[in-house]
């Protein structure tokens, strides 16, 4: 008997062990702008797969793909393409970048619903971002010193908007550099004078989203490139994904994950 | 020769370019084909744009694209100009105030994994002087008045194969990089490429602790009637020591040999060294210790970087003046690469008439020679990305008196310097 029952016991947590070695983890790393889609696909993922742990972590586009170079996530978020530099870096130590793209995003250029301005153009707003034009009145609007309101140069955001909106000019020593695209949103929302930039996903009724060269950011006008400050979102992977990651990236990537990604305010594939 | 090295540079990198867009251009067009057709949405065609394009740049920046040859791929272009104005004062001379420039190009191609080709043009000072890449405006080939606006010289300022066999050793072999590691220049022109090879190695102990050797030859010169040509052999074991995180101390021992330079040759440009008829007097088989502590971030981080150095140069063939010393400091950005960034250099320096060879140190302290001591400080300060503004002051003076004096001389360059 007692050797029946050592046996159920050692069969009991062979199983159980089992159930714990299934338990497969995958981690997520990267850009604060891919963040809410990476936590909501993950979220209905393991609903959907009880077997799967997900764990998502922001801190940038830089840090996610130093991560996956690493070794320490096993997706890399990035609200940018990779460069060159993380590309070799990537090569020196066995890893190799593959880029999934996940999702479309557009920066809105966003000012106060009262402002008058309905649009302007990518040298207008280079030379606001830059220090050219300091008033609203220079650009048709009311007479007011324009407050200029941008991201921190650490966020994935500012460097697509550096890059696509400014041509890579510094941004003006005097404008408000802020942590997050809701922080830009609210900030712009209570000052009648700001312009700031966030992703289509953070537009609402509390700011005005501006038209850039005669184009809305709009999902249609994103898928097809008309757009002028829009931006593919990536996941890099360590080559070809596998196993659990494969099934992350194919689920992302199905209607049912590009439906939640419209659902967040992004600009789905599908 | 000097117009091929162009065409190859500037063609491998259009041919890069040019490849790549067209390829990615071919795929944009198929792809919208196919979205006006209805058989992709058009977010179906961005994703396969975009992992297109990625895949693409990924091959080229990892060497793998198969139309070109991994060496064209991992060709890397580079350059500098620099804009000075210089005034020299020297007692019993005229001042002087000259406008200088010098541009350098280089390339380097990876041949394949272990092997490098490396190669770059200059603008040419004096044409048997390898000490400087300098050119005056008014003047024409090797300092002489010019008329006005005459064309400058450009030569070949290296060229050379690297091998490395090994992560601890590196071959080289052609019109190479100075070798040697050299805190200050005391002893070295910082121009000068020598002609010969080098064998350097490198053995880590751990991950703060590499214990180098460099070696080097030099040819000197080459000549078709006599088969003892004069060259030079270098060997420095050294110490580079990670103390701590804020902590490095760097450290190396070098022994110079010379062959067929006693009672055999003179150079063009010597100038103070002991002569017996017309040749040199003495073997310059000389050693050298050199140090430098460097630390990171210094009293409480008021400095991106602070750092001492030293080095001495005996040489135990004559039995008087041959001795030399430099030492100094060095503060602030450890690199100036930004706009902001600044750095301080000021240093000490002593030279025996035969300490050393008088063709070899630094080109702009007292022209040169040996024979001589004095102060110099640096400043530097970053204009912008890749361009900076330096100041460069030196005030020395001759070790032997010509008449009552010991001449003085005063050298202020301010210099604009740009990389590309």
């Amino acid at each position: 008997m007692n050797k029946f029952l050592k046996i159920l016991l050692i069969g009991f947590l062979s199983l159980a062990c089992s159930s714990l070695v299934y338990a497969e983890r995958i981690v997520l790393e990267g850009s604060t702008t891919v963040l809410p889609i990476a936590q909501k696909i993950a979220e209905v993922f393991m609903q959907r797969n009880k077997n799967a742990e997900v764990i998502v972590r922001g801190g940038g586009s830089g840090v996610g793909i130093a991560s996956l170079i690493d070794g320490n996530c096993d997706i890399a978020n990035s609200s940018r393409s990779i460069k060159d530099t993380e590309i070799q870096k990537a090569m020196s130590r066995k890893v190799e970048p593959k880029a999934h793209v996940i999702a479309m995003d557009g920066i809105a250029v966003v000012v106060h619903p009262s402002n008058p301005i309905k649009g302007l153009s990518k040298k207008q707003i280079k030379d606001i971002y830059t220090g050219k034009i300091s008033d609203w009145s220079l650009l048709g609007g009311e007479k007011g010193k324009i407050v200029v309101i941008s991201r921190d140069t650490a966020s994935g955001t500012y460097e697509a908007f550096n890059e696509l909106a400014l041509s890579k000019a510094k941004v003006r020593r005097d404008a408000l550099m802020q942590a997050s695209n809701q922080a830009v949103a609210s900030t712009v929302a209570k000052t009648p004078q700001a312009i700031g930039y966030v992703g289509l996903a953070y537009l609402s009724d509390s700011v005005k989203a501006i038209e850039v060269e005669g184009v809305p950011p709009k999902k249609e006008t994103v898928l097809a490139n008309k757009y002028p400050i829009s931006r593919p979102l990536f996941m890099y992977t360590n080559g070809t994904p596998r196993g659990l990651v494969k099934e992350f990236i194919d689920f992302i990537k199905s209607p049912v994950g590009q439906k939640l990604v419209e659902e967040i305010g992004y600009v789905g594939l599908k | 020769m000097k117009k091929f090295f162009w065409l190859l540079g500037v063609s491998s990198v259009a041919f890069v370019w040019v490849v790549s867009n067209l390829f990615a251009g071919e795929i944009d067009i198929l792809v919208q084909k196919l979205v006006e057709k209805g058989i992709l949405t058009p977010g179906e065609a961005q994703e396969i744009i975009v992992e297109t394009k990625e895949e693409i740049k990924k091959e080229i920046a990892m060497g793998k694209h198969e139309t070109l040859p991994t060496w064209l791929q991992t060709i890397k272009l580079k350059g500098d100009f620099r804009a000075r104005y210089q005034f020299t004062d020297k007692k019993g001379q005229e001042d002087r105030h000259r406008e200088r420039i010098r541009l350098r190009l280089g390339a380097d191609a990876m041949v394949n994994e272990q092997m490098k080709v490396a190669l770059g043009l200059a603008t040419m000072g004096k044409s048997n002087d390898p000490r400087s890449t300098n050119v005056t405006l008014g003047q024409g080939r090797d300092e002489a008045a010019g008329n006005p606006g005459t064309f400058k010289d450009i030569g070949l300022d290296y060229a050379y194969a690297e091998y490395y066999p090994f992560s601890w050793l590196t071959l080289s072999a052609g019109k190479i990089k100075n070798a040697l590691w050299e805190p200050s220049d005391l002893l070295w022109d910082t121009d000068i490429n020598p002609d010969g090879g080098a064998i350097r190695l490198g053995y880590k102990v751990n991950s703060g602790v590499e214990f180098f050797m460099n070696n080097m030859v030099y040819v000197l010169s080459e000549s078709s009637s006599d088969t003892s040509d004069p060259f030079m052999l270098a060997f420095q074991p050294g110490l580079d020591w990670r103390i701590n995180d804020n902590l490095n101390l760097k450290s190396a021992l070098s022994f110079y040999y010379f062959n067929s330079v006693k009672n055999k040759t003179k150079y063009t440009h010597q100038a103070t060294n002991t002569l017996v008829g017309s040749m040199y007097k003495y073997d310059y088989n000389v050693w050298s210790p050199a140090v430098e502590l460097r630390i990171k971030e210094p009293f409480w981080g008021f400095f991106p970087s602070l750092a001492f150095f030293g080095e001495y140069v005996n040489n135990p063939d004559p039995e008087d003046n041959n001795q030399g010393y430099a030492f100094g400091l060095k503060f602030g950005a450890e690199r100036i690469r930004d706009k902001g960034e600044w750095q301080v250099t000021a240093l000490y320096t002593k030279l025996e008439k035969d300490s050393w060879l008088d063709i070899f140190p630094d080109s702009d302290r007292y022209s040169g020679r040996t024979r001589m001591k004095g102060y110099e400080a640096i400043f530097s300060y970053g204009l912008g990305k890749n361009t900076s503004l330096g100041i460069d002051y030196y005030y020395t003076k001759d070790l032997q008196k010509t008449g009552n004096t010991y001449v003085p001389e005063q050298l202020l360059q301010i210099d604009w310097n740009l990389k590309f």
